[in-house]
């Protein structure tokens, strides 16, 4: 985390604690706007906020990281050959349905 | 951390967008060899089978076989209504060929067929067991902090073996989410429908979409944790 960030997040606090400001988001709400994140519809404020609070949060940051995760793991799943392979009673039934329904 | 807006480790990947069908290079490897088959031969095929040839609706079949019966044995997970559902889909893509219109790839609109097939093949059938999905979001305190701390997942690991071994992990877990997110995550992450797509297949609105969706990821992350994370 570099100086800057560290101390942007600093002030937020400090604010934040002498009711100088409204409090940063939560863990709860970085989970919820995840999807918004991504997508680049989390309005301007929101998305400094949200990396604020990813710059001095590791476990939000072990939840993003282990959620993008979790995205890549399911492409798994359409990338089994096994799954394309047709037997060749299938296709020859689906011709003969063919057939039968003229 | 670095001093850059997110950490360095992140990789933030858009998900492809709507028409990741015809366009993504990972999308069905089977695909591969209907994508070969340059544009004349598609729109000689598609002429042949408005003309109602034989050996057309043949070649179609073989050709798109594969892939699609691939399509409905992840949506509805066993075999038999898998290719119950492929023959029926075969059966109304034949009768609908002439209304194609030619606006997409042959495979993009075969596709859509398939996954209706599948869909109302799942709605026929009753689920004997479902956890509620709130059982699989996270909670939180009252002051808004994660009640369990998430912690860093390990590599997940890139050999064959491992992929098959995380593709059957990911499966079954999939398989324990409730239909309706079930259904969502499978549509948008791995048949990579878009969000009105997937909306309009499920006669619900773009905001139903992305709920369910984050809902179901977040869920699946539930369930993929104990088999991921780090220490003991």
């Amino acid at each position: 985390m570099g100086l800057w960030s560290r101390m942007i997040a600093k002030l937020h606090l400090f604010g934040a604690r002498r009711g100088l400001r409204k409090p940063l988001l939560t863990c709860r709400e970085i989970i919820d706007f995840i999807e918004a994140f991504r997508t680049g519809e989390l309005p301007a404020e929101q998305r400094r906020e949200f990396q604020i609070h990813i710059d001095v949060c590791p476990p939000c940051v072990a939840y993003l990281d282990s959620y993008q995760t979790t995205i890549q793991l399911e492409k798994t799943c359409r990338d089994d050959p096994a799954d394309a392979h047709v037997p060749p009673e299938l296709i020859k039934a689906i011709l003969a349905a063919r057939e039968k329904s003229q | 951390m670095t001093g850059s807006p997110l950490p360095s480790s992140w990789t933030w990947i858009r998900l492809a967008p709507a028409a990741a069908l015809q366009n993504n290079p990972d999308f069905m490897p089977s695909l591969s060899s209907s994508r070969a088959v340059d544009h004349a031969s598609e729109e000689a095929l598609i002429a042949a089978l408005r003309a109602a040839d034989d050996d057309a609706f043949t070649t179609f079949t073989h050709q798109h076989a594969g892939p699609m019966l691939a399509v409905a044995r992840r949506i509805v997970g066993s075999e038999e209504d898998a290719r119950d559902a492929l023959q029926e889909a075969f059966l109304s893509a034949f009768k609908a060929i002439k209304s194609f219109e030619g606006g997409s790839r042959l495979s993009t609109w075969l596709h859509r067929i398939v996954v209706n097939a599948a869909l109302m093949k799942l709605r026929s059938r009753k689920r004997a067991h479902e956890r509620p999905i709130e059982d699989l979001l996270p909670k939180f305190l009252s002051d808004g902090h994660q009640a369990t701390p998430a912690a860093a997942w390990q590599e997940t690991g890139d050999s064959e073996a491992q992929r098959k071994e995380n593709r059957a992990l990911v499966r079954a877990a999939i398989d324990e989410l409730p239909e309706i997110y079930r259904t969502v995550l499978l549509l948008r992450d791995i048949e990579e429908l878009s969000t009105e797509e997937t909306a309009e297949v499920l006669g619900i609105n773009n905001n139903a979409v992305k709920t369910r969706l984050h809902r179901a990821r977040q869920a699946l992350r539930t369930l993929l944790d104990p088999h991921f994370r780090e220490g003991p």
